[in-house]
């Protein structure tokens, strides 16, 4: 019997564990509440597998209709083969609600397929990074609550979107410009949530690409590769002349300002605002325009609901948010650097959350990620992504509303923000010296043995400001005036009240966050 | 420090515990703390208060006496070993009856209610198995049929025989050489030697041996590396009636996520020889391909059971064989630390 006895205990790498990790609890959450949007991608795998290209847009068997561009539509037919194999009585258009086991598992494996193209995508953004520096963003990344919260639970693909996005921004840093427009036309074509972020590609790449003696036929590369991928999707249906029937799929909006549970944005302030005022007037002997009707939307069509302040139209958004997004323009044109052009794609989506139509609270992610992969660079970057972190994914925790995934949505963010808190504060440390930050020299000298990481939390300096810090307490306390406080003063009384508490105290965050974002354009 | 907050982790997230208690729903973990913080005290050397916790263990769930005989040989050598030993023979026996009266005070009241109590934890009725558990009476009931064979009283007596001499080499050497390390690894044993051999055994009795492998995490954490999977494994007939297949494979993953987090916190890396490594991986396939295997192809109609037969004759095959190195690993240590004091 040979000998040759070897080590097969080499140990795996660092993103496989988290990984293997992550797509467990993946796993263990599949018997968890699955939302509407469940429905929705099961009806759009059904209409994409078995009618032909020209009823995709027009089919409306079901309520939810396909409402995202031509390329989620042949994703969701891609998808369709292998559903036939697991279970061919989800393909089929008239079983509304229809959620076999076999169903809900392939529908639950596939999100977590697109989850490991995030982690390609975030393995290749950092791939010229120091080792535990691309471990700590790919813990941030694929750890992060709200990706497990919208995707695996509430049911999205946003891991697949996000992965696609980080790879054009890879490629436009990296200086394939071409390669990176084309990317993000494809990603548009996706889903065209990720227009908000459209006009910073535009000026960065204007401003870096189309430069020098060639520079009036480099635009003309760039725009023909964008309106080649553009063609590419909308294409069959421009042919089929449906072009304008898609536009009314993709663009809803007859669907009011604000989602039925307020984003924590401008507009749930206007709102809150409306609605005290509605109620304080009349009081005052003021006639109040009665109206029930939608401040939130949804299904129901129509907007106009404001009770004393001024309606908001559609357009005074979308004007408001490119005006609100200028400044990073400015920033960008001044100096078109990779760092600014990631900075300003947060802050465009960020611009597009707080001022937009009919946010929804998912679209959060949109800032969170990109924060996410900054994080790692600077300390301020880090504080800041702690903070936003915190609030935007406690702002989505009223998504899951089942007790018993209380617990679960809790742990989620609480253990997140622990740990990214503990690891950047660590990170932030260990690096102090090279950026010559005078005030962790001390912690420099610190070896990089774990056992001194209590050593290292005391003599670092703080990533969060004092204020933010007492702001995240009082997340604490909405939180639980939400779970007992509010039952125990009022009880069965204004039933709207908690839901308008946490949109409004998180909106005011926002705005906060929001500031601390646009100051951050200015800074080299 | 890490090593230990690791080791804790891999004890903590033992997937079949957690699999049972709070999938199928027991409360196994109560007793099994029990039994822990009796195993805690004994190796401190608080040996009252740990009889008193491992009293307790087995009056919540009677299954904690497979853990008897390694408790009863550890602290009786232990006391042979001290001075005035009939003293502290006589302590411990106090400490035990003390135990027992107070938690079946209520039940004492006349013989038959505490007789009734007793017919009720002792199912002599229910035959020497039930289900598909991977112990020697099931797995050779394939070719023996003892149900048939043998009644069922007389039966009992044949299960008792064979499990106590079964537990006899573990019990024997910790009387003769009492050690922590032995005491563990007895504790594995004699489970194990009930598991096989004793009447009416559920398959879930084997998380029984599966506690005290995982507290020998801190220093052999090799035998966590594949007898885990393996109880896991033996218990799937259970877990697929129940649905549980999805969530075990979940919580294995998460087990295979910790236990190289575990081994790399340790200053010197458990090795393997080729052999092992090639046996190792080819039992996890056999093992994976019947879980595929039984999705995808129904059983033929004469051995509707074959599916769970298999997988239990399997399991079988692997637990004594590590039964047996247990017992051997048990002596051989014993050998090589009183060489080594000599």
């Amino acid at each position: 019997m040979s000998k040759a006895s070897f080590s097969s205990d080499v140990t795996p790498p660092s993103w496989l564990i988290i990984s293997a990790f992550a797509t467990a609890l993946k796993f263990l959450l599949i018997p968890a509440y699955r939302s509407t949007d469940f429905e929705v991608h099961r009806n759009w795998l059904a209409l994409t597998g078995s009618l032909p290209i020209s009823q995709w847009y027009t089919e409306r068997t079901s309520q939810w209709t396909l409402d995202y561009p031509p390329f989620f539509a042949w994703f969701e037919w891609l998808l369709s083969f292998p559903a036939r194999l697991a279970d061919p009585a989800m393909v089929n258009v008239s079983n509304l609600e229809y959620a076999s086991h076999a169903t809900i598992v392939f529908q639950r494996c596939s999100v977590m397929c697109g989850d490991i193209l995030l982690l390609v995508a975030v393995r290749f953004f950092a791939r010229d990074m120091p080792a535990a520096k691309r471990d700590l963003l790919t813990g941030l990344v694929m750890l992060n609550p709200g990706l497990f919260i919208v995707d695996n639970i509430h049911f999205q693909y946003n891991g697949m979107l996000f992965a696609l996005f980080i790879f054009s921004v890879t490629l436009v840093c990296e200086g394939y410009h071409v390669g990176g427009a084309a990317a993000f036309s494809a990603l548009l074509c996706f889903k065209h949530l990720f227009a908000y972020a459209a006009p910073v590609y535009f000026v960065y790449l204007l401003r870096v690409h189309c430069r020098g003696s060639r520079a009036v036929s480099r635009f003309f590369s760039l725009g023909l590769t964008g309106i080649a991928v553009l063609a590419l999707a909308f294409g069959p249906f421009i042919a089929m002349g449906q072009l304008s029937i898609v536009l009314e799929r993709l663009f809803p909006f007859g669907r009011g300002l604000t989602h039925a549970y307020w984003a924590p944005n401008v507009w749930a302030l206007y709102n809150g605002a409306d609605k005290v005022l509605a109620m304080v007037l009349p009081k005052l002997g003021f006639a109040v325009r009665s109206s029930q009707a939608s401040l939130t939307g949804g299904l129901v069509g129509g907007g106009g609901g404001m009770s004393v302040l001024v309606d908001i139209t559609p357009k005074f958004t979308a004007v408001l948010t490119l005006l609100t997004q200028v400044p990073c323009y400015v920033a960008m044109w001044r100096r078109p650097t990779p760092d600014l052009f990631l900075r300003s794609l947060l802050y465009a989506n960020l611009c597009g959350f707080m001022a937009g139509w009919h946010v929804h609270e998912k679209a959060c992610l949109g800032f969170i990620l990109p924060l996410a992969l900054m994080s790692v660079e600077r300390p301020a970057d880090a504080g800041r992504y702690l903070f936003i972190s915190a609030v935007g994914h406690y702002s989505l925790l009223p998504l899951l509303f089942e007790t018993r995934e209380y617990p679960i949505k809790i742990l989620l963010l609480l253990l997140h923000q622990y740990g990214a808190t503990v690891a950047l504060l660590c990170w932030n440390s260990l690096t102090a010296g090279s950026r010559g930050d005078s005030a962790n020299v001390s912690a420099v000298g610190l070896s990089k043995n774990p056992s001194d990481e209590q050593e290292v939390l005391k003599t670092s300096r703080g990533l969060l400001a004092f204020p933010e810090k007492v702001a995240l307490c009082g997340l604490v306390g909405v939180e639980i005036y939400c779970l007992v406080g509010h039952h125990l003063i009022f009880q069965e009384k204004f039933p709207f009240l908690p839901l308008l508490l946490t949109s409004v105290y998180c909106a005011v965050n926002m705005i906060a966050a929001w500031s601390s974002c646009f100051w951050a354009l200015s800074k080299p | 420090k890490a090593e230990q907050a690791w080791a804790l982790a891999v004890i903590l997230l033992q997937p079949a515990s957690i699999i049972i208690d709070h999938g199928h729903f027991q409360y196994n973990c109560i007793s099994l703390a029990l039994a822990t913080a009796a195993v805690g005290a004994v190796v401190r050397g608080w040996d009252v208060v740990g009889s008193v916790l491992y009293c307790m263990a087995f009056n919540h769930k009677h299954m904690a006496l497979y853990y008897a005989p390694a408790f009863f040989g550890h602290l009786f050598g232990k006391c042979l070993q001290r001075r005035r030993p009939v003293l502290q023979v006589l302590r411990l026996g106090v400490a035990v009856v003390g135990t027992c009266a107070v938690c079946w005070w209520p039940f004492l009241s006349s013989w038959e209610v505490a007789a009734q109590v007793l017919h009720r934890l002792v199912p002599l009725a229910r035959g020497v198995f039930e289900d598909h558990v991977a112990n020697f009476w099931c797995v050779s009931s394939v070719v023996i049929k003892w149900k048939q064979l043998i009644a069922t009283s007389s039966m009992a007596t044949v299960a008792l025989v064979c499990t106590v001499a079964a537990c006899l080499p573990a019990m024997v050497q910790q009387i003769r050489a009492p050690s922590t390390n032995g005491f563990l690894l007895a504790l594995v044993n004699s489970s194990l030697g009930f598991y096989l051999f004793a009447f009416q055994v559920h398959e879930k009795n084997i998380l029984l041996a599966a506690l005290p492998v995982t507290l020998l995490a801190l220093t052999e954490p090799e035998l966590l590396r594949w007898f885990i999977p393996l109880v896991t494994f033996s218990m799937t007939p259970l877990l697929r009636r129940e649905g549980l297949l999805i969530a075990t494979g979940a919580l294995l993953l998460l087990f295979a996520a910790m236990y190289p987090m575990l081994i790399a916190s340790r200053a010197s890396e458990p090795s393997f020889t080729r052999p092992q490594v090639v046996a190792g991986w080819t039992s996890f396939f056999v093992a994976v391909s019947v879980l595929v295997v039984q999705e995808v192809v129904e059983p033929p109609a004469r051995y509707p059971y074959l599916y769970s037969t298999v997988i239990v004759a399997f399991s079988f095959v692997h637990i004594a064989a590590f039964a047996a190195y247990g017992n051997w690993r048990q002596w051989t240590m014993a050998c090589s630390s009183r060489s080594k004091s000599e």
